[in-house]
């Protein structure tokens, strides 16, 4: 008779053998996502009540028109985020909080369109934290400083595991040119995918794929890219 | 996913003289290059990662452990004596800080097991891969249940199939110590297997 400890052990090594392949990666960071949608979904119900009801307490106040002012004010990428997530049609994640460098791949771009499906991520309709004319220009002195940058975007990305953190700082370290841009930028596409930006991790990984930046993580990145969901 | 080892570069590495017996790529990462630091990354990654993701038991967890590791490797060179090879010495610290990720990871199972009375999608894949999944998650689940260091030295020995003087080295105890977890460790884990119908 077989052992099955003995059988469960070559299972459990076969395994994981798979699993240091990207796309069992990829397979477990969809499973989580689809984890966090079902939270969403949970929390959408007592958020919409929430809006409901004080919609009608506004009504009921006679502030409805004054409210409803407000908002048609507030223009830009907020009003992009919130209509986004409130309506059926497809909407703009805001997808980078700093502008990127000349040098930078396609993720780069400022706008990235979801389905009107996806869920909408609070990381992705974050506003900039820190303005791009805000960081200090590159000098003597900027290249420590994109040390402790780097630094800390691998501290939040590979030991407190903050992904959203972990792309503001990667987009930040990018901006002031660190001497490590490359490792940064597929850093940050891991991060993207880490934090459930799918759209945006496929337009930060496309270019590694594509040989852009030469063997750098080419194969790695391609893996990653047909084992994401399709568009 | 990787780099990070890459950025620690110079300015972080002491500039302690390198041993003469180490390798030139390791010595020249122990002076804090980059690019040689990119080379025992690129040397080494895959052994690490496979023994994270077999010792914690998700790819998830393996990952963000690879990371932590090689985070610290250019901090953790400053130890390094060459007394043993560097991958032993790289699982040895994969080993030392394995802890959180396995208990976060046993939590994750735990979570899952509980939910497992929800209805599940038909499985889509032949039978011989499922029994095969069904029996690592299985053991998975009842490493959950061990002593760490039953489960390091189980999986050291039985999974990775590594000799109890290398198990012994990368743990930091001495052979005999290690044969002896094993055994716990498979006494325990039949139990278990059996007591909960894994077959």
């Amino acid at each position: 008779m077989k052992d099955l400890l003995d059988e469960a052990t070559r299972a459990l090594r076969e395994e994981t053998r798979a699993e240091t392949n990207p796309e069992t990666l990829v397979r477990a960071l969809a499973a989580r996502q689809r984890g966090k949608v079902r939270t969403l979904r949970w929390l959408a119900w007592p958020l919409a009540a929430t809006l409901v009801v004080l919609t009608a307490l506004a009504g009921a106040s006679g502030k409805l028109g004054r409210v409803l002012a407000f908002m048609a004010l507030d223009h830009g990428a907020e009003e992009t985020a919130a209509s986004g997530a409130a309506s059926e049609q497809p909407h703009a994640a805001v997808a980078s909080a700093v502008a990127e460098p000349p040098d930078a791949p396609p993720a780069a771009t400022t706008v990235a369109v979801l389905p009107a499906s996806a869920p909408l991520p609070a990381r992705a309709i974050a506003r900039p934290s820190l303005p791009a004319a805000a960081l200090p220009a590159p000098s003597s002195s900027a290249v420590e400083s994109a040390d402790e940058l780097y630094r800390r975007a691998s501290q939040a990305h590979f030991v407190d595991h903050d992904y959203g953190k972990a792309v503001g700082l990667w987009d930040r370290y990018l901006q002031g040119g660190g001497p490590l841009a490359l490792e940064a930028r597929y850093n940050r596409a891991v991060a993207l995918l880490r934090a459930g930006r799918t759209a945006e991790a496929r337009a930060a990984l496309t270019p590694f794929a594509a040989g852009e930046y030469g063997a750098y993580r080419k194969q790695e990145a391609q893996a990653l890219l047909d084992a994401l969901p399709p568009r | 996913m990787m780099g990070l080892a890459i950025f620690f570069g110079a300015s972080t590495v002491s500039p302690e003289p390198a041993k003469p017996s180490l390798s030139p790529l390791l010595q020249a990462a122990m002076r804090g290059d980059e690019r040689a630091m990119r080379g025992l990354y690129q040397d080494h990654e895959v052994a690490v990662r496979t023994f994270a993701a077999r010792l914690v038991g998700d790819a998830d967890g393996a990952e963000d452990l690879v990371q932590e590791v090689f985070v610290a490797l250019p901090e953790a060179l400053r130890r390094f004596r060459g007394a043993s090879s560097l991958r032993t010495f790289l699982l040895s610290m994969t080993t030392h800080r394995a802890s959180h990720y396995v208990r976060a990871a046993a939590r994750r199972r735990a979570a899952h097991a509980r939910l497992e009375t929800e209805a599940q999608p038909p499985p889509a894949q032949p039978d011989a891969t499922l029994r095969r999944k069904e029996l690592a998650a299985a053991l998975q689940r009842a490493l959950d249940d061990i002593p760490l260091d039953q489960r390091v030295a189980f999986v050291l020995c039985e999974v990775e199939e590594r000799s109890s003087p290398e198990a012994a080295e990368i743990v930091g105890a001495d052979e005999a110590t290690v044969r002896a977890r094993v055994m716990l460790a498979k006494k325990k884990l039949r139990e278990l297997l059996e007591k909960r119908g894994a077959r």
